[in-house]
């Protein structure tokens, strides 16, 4: 709480004794107009220019009925909107982006921020608080999957889940195998094979669309959690343990409440991407999957803009996600947000 | 411990900051973002004409320039670098040099037609000719009102054989062009769909090809035997192949009224008596275990590899298939094409076939030298061109007579000539997926039929309430079949 004050109090007294300076304070150098000009200036009339008109420009193409070709359009009014309300494909892409909303940031978080406590202060409980052997390790190799292109992660989960030759059947055979071995002796006939075609079977292809989602998120996250681990003072979690609280009991009642903005900030970033999805999506299941089982939002609208030529519409839906977008922003912000009092 | 500024860290602080930019700015922002930079730029002002204009030029028209083209301005050409390459448009460019020594023809090649050309249309600056091709072509709907007939092309005579562009064209050609009466896309390549089999496999084996279906499903049950299946397919974005194989089998039992009336949307469509039984023969091969179980999972590369590799026989496609498959098929292989088999009483001959034109080229009505863009299609078009495309991708151009017998060493080719030649006029098309984009719709439905899901009737139900919405939606434009 000192330093901007000490800055501002030598300003002053600088001031006062030379009329000079005084001067100068009021009309800014140009050295400090340069300075708002870069630093603010600047990236405002880009973020403008960028973020905010075309959000603008867009709002007003859900009103019209441009085909993304014509240099003119009409006015349609709320047209798009009632057309998007009535078709039930987008509704199904919704609910399967609402799956995802809950399914990723709950399951990406739980298992980033155990392997977070693993590699803090999961090790031993003979001398300091420290993470479990080979923590560094561990945490330089969960890093990889992020590191791993979105597409490529995608193409190879389609080799995983290949009904033939892929990973996955390939290790559930291992086990049908093992599991006839028994069953054999027992007398009992053979549990068949295994050939799902899991990404193309509606009730696993979300599942296993999210599963590529979730690995490649949670080494991420676990380095984001490591770090705000790591700035908890020991000697809080020294005298948990002295309490006599075990790891579960510290990590759950110690360290998560003392990270939690984090936590809220990961679970904005990872509900936005659940919102989203693109790239995993039409790379595992160009169509949407059998049956839309795997459609979201943004690839119906995608599909609508490019494919049907129908980029007021498109744009239309684009400005219900950003709404569902912020609200989810809005709600996971001010459940996150400690009250006053505990502070 | 407090949380004030001072004790945060780097990264909570980044955290913290970014929480309450993306509270304001809504980072959902970036889904509509994709559709908001590209309108509205130029506005092309009053100058534009209106689509359907004639293509023929100001100039003056002859015997040698039926088009009225200024050869004094230059072309630009626009190419789809896909399966076909540029080489032959380069050619025919040079070609057109040497005909108007004036003129500077610019052939640009993209495997992005729709983010390269929608700004310039959008721009009002479109090229004089393009080639809306691949995955990523413009849609049709969007794009009719810019483009400018095409009928004085058809009606122009060859520049270098007898009679007039039309007369020498293969049957059928025009038809994926015609939009409500008006000609506007010049399809440049002749598409036979057919049932593609390793002609090899056939004669090691003894088999014949089968015509009728009940020699197909005779086939099957002898394959089946081995292990090995008659049909792969990839139902993530491919599964409409099938569909192709069902209406041709329909087209074939009922004439090609049943998919004109297919093509303009009629409220019976599909519960006509040869879709019907067309699907009805699928949902019977399906119910055998005819085809490839796990298709439903993946994605057309890997079925027409696992056909390539021998796990089916059969895959229905489109004479583009022996390119496509170059890179994994066997050697000796000798990929060859047959019609698909009859259903019993057919009214067409075994030998009628799904034959379409493919590689659409428009002529924008705003470009700054229409006539000049279809006068480029006019070259070509021309015996020399057209046989020059031949040669250079294995693959027929819609102008007849320009494939020797051997297919330029290609069994695929060769096939698709002598199937050209053994139907004459027995050839049919559909148009309504396309004109319509109802690619997605459709895999939709099929994958979910030839996985087991559905049954023949319900996909017939699910196609026809496909084509009902469109009918009933005033907000697209309708195109009308057989006009």
């Amino acid at each position: 709480m000192t330093s901007p004050d000490t800055f501002v109090g030598h300003d002053e007294a600088a001031a006062t004794t030379t009329p000079v300076v005084r001067r100068r304070r009021r009309r800014p150098s140009l050295e400090r107009m340069l300075f708002f000009l870069v630093f603010l200036g600047l990236p405002l009339v880009v973020y403008l220019m960028f973020v905010v008109s075309p959000f603008l420009q867009s709002f007003y193409y859900s009103l019209t009925n441009w085909s993304g070709l014509s240099p003119s359009m009409d006015f349609i009014g709320l047209e798009n909107y009632e057309r998007i309300f009535g078709d039930a494909v987008f509704w199904k892409s919704l609910r399967n982006n609402l799956i995802l909303l809950v399914l990723l940031p709950t399951i990406t978080i739980t298992l980033s921020f155990a392997l977070a406590v693993m590699v803090t202060i999961g090790g031993s409980t003979h001398g300091g608080v420290r993470g479990v052997r080979g923590a560094g390790f561990y945490r330089v190799i969960s890093f990889f999957p992020y590191a791993v292109p979105a597409v490529i992660t995608g193409i190879l989960f389609n080799f995983i889940y290949h009904p033939g030759g892929g990973l996955l059947n390939g290790f559930l055979n291992l086990v049908v195998g093992a599991v006839n071995a028994v069953i054999g002796l027992l007398g009992l006939g053979p549990v068949p094979e295994i050939h799902n075609a899991w990404l193309g079977d509606q009730r696993f292809a979300l599942a296993a669309v999210a599963f590529a989602m979730i690995w490649t998120f949670v080494g991420f996250y676990m380095v984001l959690f490591v770090a705000s681990i790591k700035s908890i003072p020991s000697e809080v979690l020294e005298a948990a343990r002295i309490d006599g609280a075990g790891r579960l009991r510290t990590a759950v009642q110690v360290v998560a409440p003392m990270v939690r903005d984090n936590i809220s900030t990961a679970v904005v970033y990872i509900g936005i991407f659940a919102l989203d999805a693109f790239t995993f999506i039409s790379v595992m299941t160009p169509n949407g999957g059998t049956g839309n089982s795997t459609k979201v939002v943004s690839l119906h609208l995608y599909q609508t803009a490019f494919r049907d030529g129908r980029f007021g519409e498109a744009s239309a839906m684009g400005v219900l996600m950003a709404i569902v977008t912020m609200l989810v922003a809005v709600v996971v912000i001010t459940v996150g947000r400690p009250r006053k009092d505990e502070r | 411990m407090g949380t004030s500024a001072d004790d945060m860290t780097p990264l909570e602080r980044i955290g913290a900051s970014r929480r309450h930019f993306l509270a304001i700015a809504g980072a959902g922002a970036g889904a509509s973002m994709l559709a908001a930079c590209a309108g509205g730029g130029g506005g092309g002002g009053g100058d534009e004409k209106e689509g359907g204009g004639s293509v023929t030029g100001e100039g003056e028209t002859s015997e040698e320039n039926p088009l009225g083209v200024d050869g004094t301005l230059p072309v630009h050409a626009v190419i789809f670098d896909g399966g076909y390459g540029t080489k032959y448009a380069e050619d025919a460019g040079a070609k057109y040099e040497e005909l108007y020594p004036e003129s500077k023809v610019t052939v640009d090649a993209t495997v992005n037609i729709q983010p390269d050309l929608q700004p310039q249309f959008a721009g009002g600056t479109p090229p004089d000719v393009f080639d809306n091709s691949g995955a990523q072509k413009l849609s049709i709907d969007g794009l009719i009102d810019q483009l400018a007939d095409l009928g004085d092309l058809l009606a122009a005579p060859m520049v270098d054989g007898e009679g007039t562009i039309e007369e020498n064209l293969l049957p059928g050609v025009t038809s994926p062009g015609m939009f409500d009466g008006t000609f506007l896309g010049m399809n440049y390549v002749y598409t036979v769909f057919a049932l593609w089999y390793s002609a090899k496999e056939f004669e090691e084996k003894g088999w014949t090809v089968p015509e009728t279906w009940d020699d197909l499903m005779t086939l099957g049950e002898e394959v089946k035997g081995e292990g090995r299946y008659l049909f792969s397919y990839g139902g993530q974005n491919a599964s409409n192949y099938y569909q192709e194989m069902a209406l041709s089998m329909a087209a074939k039992l009922g004439g090609p009224e049943v998919l004109t009336k297919i093509d303009n949307l009629e409220e019976d469509a599909f519960s006509q008596d040869a879709v019907v039984q067309a699907f009805d023969a699928m949902a019977a091969a399906v119910e055998a275990g005819y085809f490839e179980p796990g298709g439903e999972g993946i994605k057309h590369t890997d079925a027409q590899t696992n056909w390539v590799q021998g796990k089916s026989v059969f895959y229905p496609s489109g004479s583009w298939i022996e390119n496509e498959q170059a890179d994994v098929t066997p050697e000796g292989y000798a990929m060859t094409g047959a019609p698909v088999p009859s259903l019993p009483d057919s009214t067409m001959p075994y030998e009628a076939f799904h034959g379409t034109a493919a590689e659409q080229y428009f002529v924008p009505s705003g470009g700054e030298n229409p006539s000049g863009g279809a006068e480029f299609l006019r070259v070509m078009l021309s015996k020399e061109q057209a046989k020059n495309f031949a040669e250079l991708t294995k693959a027929p151009s819609v102008i007849k007579d320009t494939v020797p017998e051997d297919g330029f060493g290609s069994t695929a080719l060769a096939s698709v000539n002598a199937m050209i030649t053994a139907a004459g006029e027995n050839t049919f098309t559909y148009n309504f997926s396309d004109w319509y984009g109802l690619g997605a719709d459709s895999i939709t439905s099929w994958t979910k039929f030839l996985k087991g899901d559905i049954d023949s009737a319900t996909l017939a139900e699910e196609q026809q309430a496909m084509i009902d919405a469109v009918r009933e939606d005033d907000s697209i434009t309708k195109f009308k079949a057989g006009s």
